[in-house]
């Protein structure tokens, strides 16, 4: 073990009898799959030039975002290793020098040693004892080799070393870098109650590390928003967010870093490899929330069959009567208790990050009884420049209550224009139209439309 | 009302959520180190920092006393077979265990939850201590595991003296072990592991290095007094489906099916629900596909150096392997059909779609035990139950009755399309036959049918026939039943085309029924958009994607249509 990484951990053992200074990782976590990691480390600098070796930092480090951050000192230079220590390895690395070979008598069980200089590791290691030439172990007896050393710059994992020169004296110093590997989401579950129309919701966040290394003890916060890349694209901070039919306009209360909103884990945690955590942020009872339906057709959109309307569960997260918080991007589960009491899986969505405020409506999936089958039932040309299209909808309902479902017809382009419908229709914007229908219990609904249209 | 904690902590008043599923987060309090050992951390540094404020201990919970699973399908598939070495559907398992926790702050480990845990997903109810935290880690107790949690520690070497048999036990440290070899360090110096042609192997310290045997979560919790409680552990699993396999039996009479149907569920973890609440949840529900870690390690594998000997073909040195293995993340095709190697056990495959149902068990034939109870609305899904409890086993599949219906009535149709287009050439068809029927209650049916697949089948010389093997999409109560058999070859229908204008073609539509029984044919016209039916003999209606006609054949004979269409 190098001389320096003893002297740390040295200072370690006495930094952590020390309450008030706080070596140790920081963790910060963006959604996407990235972090920017601060280890504070104490190190104590000799004056010289010297070399720092930072173990256990992420074996996924973006070295080149590496820095070292601390008082009175300069970087020469920066190097990560990633020289794996291995049997291969360090038989190349002995090539030219010493070793010592521990033969094994097979019938007696009596050892005899001697030394070799390893002549080369070509497929097969060749080596010179005394003055003669041998392939080693090939006669397939048994023959032990030690090295006395191990390659100084071999390592057991990818390790970050930085040559400097600061001025002597026992000081904290952070080092930087972004890793991939290490990401969050939120999950969210939430439970309808079908006899009072709300939901109870509770969000988790569930943070991932896959970056190779643990992360003992740290502080993590997670940032809700994702820091545009390099390489992601022109559009790479774009993000759709489907579930959410209107944005909101409220601030909460939660602490923002720029555009982005701060979620700190309260304390101290380890973060393993290959783990997945989860820790709870939000928890509300009773929000009111809509059960509808929602079907949406494209322009001459035909069916020989009926199509399932989407199931549509709709709630806002304003404070006034919805979740009262912002909703960092993750996955909504919905549940439902079934006649026994217990809660059955109805679907998930996800959903993006969502401003305070605004209106989500997050579809679970087909309903089984509701569905809808559109008929282009005519098309006929009026003159050169129109045409005119009869669709009929028929929408069925198998369940013993009356629905009502939102049937939107969009591709409405250019000046396509409804002359006659059986049922008022809503223009929701220029290329859509949507019906409020509703459908008696265990009953039919036909509504028909005539589209005066270009094409 | 809601409350926004502005950590990640929850507010103290926290009222049960659920009477049984009250979601237990009452506040997240202060972490202690957690001891998760295995492997990634090379702590040397760290290792020689201690001691730590108090570790949090771990505490088991019972094997579950209580199992309830509820299986759902995979999205997207609605008929087919499943095979057990690719189900895409999954189930929400509920446990019901019992925990004993001292005072004081503990790591409550749920052992033997199945291994297609979703861990994200995991709700833990009726901790009254609450939960601080929860982590599934995926470090399963492996020899490669093992040994990559044992790196810097100081372990045993045991070589067996080839002569005497004799075990020389020497401490070293393992210096590295990774998927390129294991380089370890006694006091004679540096060696690799499986270089010296010595019997040689490490044994490690009991104190078992926080591997787990079985799959395992664990809640980070925090109680002031020791308590004993049942806790209820939900959560989503991958690797179940079940499947629907009906059967309709033609009676002789020619006019009823004798309907019967089976829900295959099956459970491809190496878990098994042991007496469990089973229930089965029909419909199509989404899914929010992410992109997964490949729940790997990186795996320790004692090569040695290349030791290539003077009568082998040279060759050249291995290249190093990459230490870490990059992140693998896979984004889940829905929609990719993967159709794997048999195991012998399904002998039937082939096309998703073309594929055969897993025959289903042979109904009875004397008891007649009553039929199935209707399902239960589950929102907008519907829930079955299997009516006792049963065990769904690891890697088993089994069966429950769906539905058993007699005397159902059905039309045969005969269908086939047309195709008016001036480029077709006139062309004969043969047609489809197409048993259909309502999904009513005066068709001693009128219950939702899930999806799945049909095996049709009509008794002849004594032995029952398959005639057909057809999908069905979810049904619902008073939809349209259709099942399409195959080609008739004794009905055919033509297309003449026998004057063509510059904006009309006149066609004449043959239907021929060479059976010995009149029937009912559909003709579907397909034609231009922009083009329409002009003229034609036959009424025409449009109830699909295609104008239709629907026309009586009798017995050995035929029928003309004339039918003009026109640019429009």
């Amino acid at each position: 073990m190098p001389r320096i990484a003893t002297k740390l951990a040295a200072s370690l053992i006495a930094l952590s009898a020390a309450a008030s200074a706080e070596p140790g990782v920081d963790i910060t976590i963006y959604a996407d799959n990235q972090a920017l990691v601060q280890d504070t480390r104490v190190i104590t600098f000799t004056g010289d030039r010297q070399k720092v070796e930072f173990k256990n930092v992420s074996a996924q480090v973006r070295a080149e975002t590496a820095s070292l951050v601390t008082s009175d000192m300069a970087i020469i230079e920066q190097n990560f290793d990633y020289d794996l220590l291995s049997p291969a390895k360090i038989m190349e690395n002995a090539v030219g020098q010493t070793i010592t070979l521990v033969r094994t008598n097979p019938a007696t069980g009596a050892e005899t040693r001697e030394q070799a200089v390893v002549l080369a590791a070509n497929g097969g290691v060749v080596l010179q004892i005394g003055n003669r030439i041998e392939v080693l172990r090939d006669d397939g007896l048994p023959v032990r080799v030690i090295f006395d050393k191990v390659p100084p710059n071999m390592r057991a994992d990818p390790t970050l070393s930085i040559t400097l020169q600061g001025k002597a004296g026992t000081r904290e110093a952070a080092l930087r870098y972004l890793t991939p590997g290490l990401g969050w989401r939120a999950d969210y579950v939430a439970l309808y109650d079908e006899g009072k129309s709300t939901i109870d919701v509770q969000g988790w966040v569930t943070l991932t590390n896959n970056s190779g290394t643990t992360y003992d003890n740290a502080r993590a916060v997670l940032v809700a928003g994702s820091p545009r890349m390099l390489n992601q694209g022109y559009n790479g901070g774009y993000r759709g967010n489907p579930g959410m039919i209107q944005a909101g306009t409220e601030s909460g209360t939660r602490e923002r870093l720029g555009d982005y909103y701060l979620y700190p884990l309260a304390e101290r945690t380890t973060i393993s490899n290959l783990q997945t955590k989860q820790v709870s942020f939000l928890d509300v009872h009773g929000a009111p929330a809509q059960h509808g339906y929602e079907i949406r057709f494209g322009w001459l959109q035909t069916s020989d069959t009926p199509l399932s309307a989407a199931t549509m569960y709709s709630f806002t997260n304003s404070a006034n009567g919805g979740l009262g918080d912002q909703l960092p991007a993750g996955i909504v589960r919905f549940y439902i208790k079934d006649s026994r009491g217990q809660a059955q899986f109805i679907g998930e969505r996800g959903i993006g990050h969502t401003p305070m405020g605004s209106k989500l409506a997050i579809s679970t999936g087909d309903a089984f009884d509701v569905k809808v089958q559109p008929v282009v039932e005519s098309r006929t040309k009026v003159n050169d420049r129109r045409w005119k299209t009869q669709m009929r909808y028929t929408l069925t309902n198998a369940l013993p209550k009356p629905v009502t479902v939102s049937m939107i017809q969009s591709g409405l382009w250019g000046d396509t224009k409804i002359s006659a419908e059986s049922l008022k229709s809503t223009r929701r914007d220029a290329d859509s139209v949507t019906w409020a229908v509703t459908v008696p219990a265990n009953g039919k609904t036909e509504v028909t439309a005539t589209f005066d249209s270009k094409y | 009302m809601p409350q926004q904690p502005s950590m990640l902590s929850l507010s103290k008043h926290c009222p049960a959520f659920l009477d049984r599923w009250d979601l237990a987060s009452k506040k997240v309090r202060s972490f202690d180190k957690l001891r998760i050992v295995g492997f990634g951390l090379l702590a040397l540094l760290f290792a020689v920092v201690s001691p730590r404020p108090a570790a949090a201990k771990d505490v088991a919970a019972s094997d579950p006393v209580d199992v309830s699973v509820t299986i759902y399908r995979a999205p997207g598939r609605n008929g087919g077979s499943i095979q057990l070495n690719s189900l895409r559907g999954f189930a929400v398992v509920s446990e019901t265990r019992r925990v004993t926790i001292p005072a004081g702050k503990h790591r409550l480990r749920f052992e033997g939850v199945v291994d297609g845990i979703i861990p994200a997903s995991a709700i833990v109810a009726g901790l009254p201590s609450g939960v601080i935290e929860k982590n599934q880690d995926s470090a399963l107790l492996s020899p490669s595991a093992l040994m990559r949690a044992a790196r810097g520690k100081v372990i045993t070497l045991k070589r067996t003296d080839p002569a005497t048999g004799k075990p020389v036990v020497v401490a070293g440290e393992i210096i590295s072990a990774s998927q390129d070899g294991v380089v370890f360090k006694t006091a004679a110096g540096n060696e690799a592991l499986r270089c010296s042609g010595l019997a040689e192997t490490f044994r490690y310290d009991t104190n078992a290095q926080g591997l787990s045997a079985r799959p395992t979560l664990s809640v980070l919790t925090s109680s002031p007094r020791a308590i004993t409680a049942m806790v209820t552990l939900t959560y989503i699993a991958e690797g179940f489906d079940w499947s629907a396999n009906y059967t309709a039996q033609i009676n002789p009479d020619g006019k009823t099916l004798e309907l019967g149907g089976w829900i295959t569920l099956a459970n491809g973890n190496s878990v098994s629900l042991n007496n469990a609440r089973t229930q089965i949840v029909a419909g199509g529900l989404n899914r929010a596909y992410v992109a997964k870690f490949t729940n790997q390690q990186p795996q320790v594998i004692a090569r040695c150096w290349p030791q290539q000997r003077t009568h082998q073909v040279p060759r050249k040195p291995e290249r190093a392997y990459q230490l870490v293995q990059p992140w693998l993340g896979e984004d889940y095709d829905m929609y990719s059909e993967e159709i794997m190697e048999n195991d012998g056990s399904l002998k039937l495959r082939g096309q998703p779609g073309l594929m055969m149902a897993a025959p289903p068990p042979a109904p009875m034939a004397n008891a007649a035990p009553p039929p199935p109870p209707p399902p239960e609305q589950l929102g907008d899904l519907k829930l079955y139950r299997v009516p006792q409890r049963t065990t769904v086993a690891a890697m088993g599949m089994k069966q429950t009755r769906l539905i058993e219906q007699s005397g159902v009535p059905y039309e045969r149709i005969y269908t086939a399309r047309v195709d008016l287009f001036d480029w077709a050439r006139d062309h004969t068809r043969t047609a489809v036959t197409l048993l259909r029927t309502d999904n009513t209650k005066e068709n001693q049916l009128g219950l939702p049918l899930p999806s799945g697949s049909f095996l049709i089948q009509q008794d002849q010389w004594g032995r029952s026939m398959m005639v057909g093997a057809p999908d069905l999409k979810d049904t619902a109560e008073g939809e349209k039943v259709e099942l399409r058999l195959g080609a008739a070859p004794d009905v055919t229908v033509s297309r003449k085309v026998v004057l063509r204008e510059k904006d009309s073609e006149k066609n004449e539509i043959l239907v021929t029924n060479a059976g010995n029984q009149p029937i009912t044919v559909e003709v579907e016209v397909n034609h231009y958009a922009s083009w329409k039916i002009a003229e034609s003999s036959q009424p025409i209606k449009k109830d699909g994607v295609y104008p239709k006609m629907v026309l009586t054949v009798p017995a050995n004979s035929e029928v003309t249509v004339n039918l003009t269409i026109k640019e429009q």
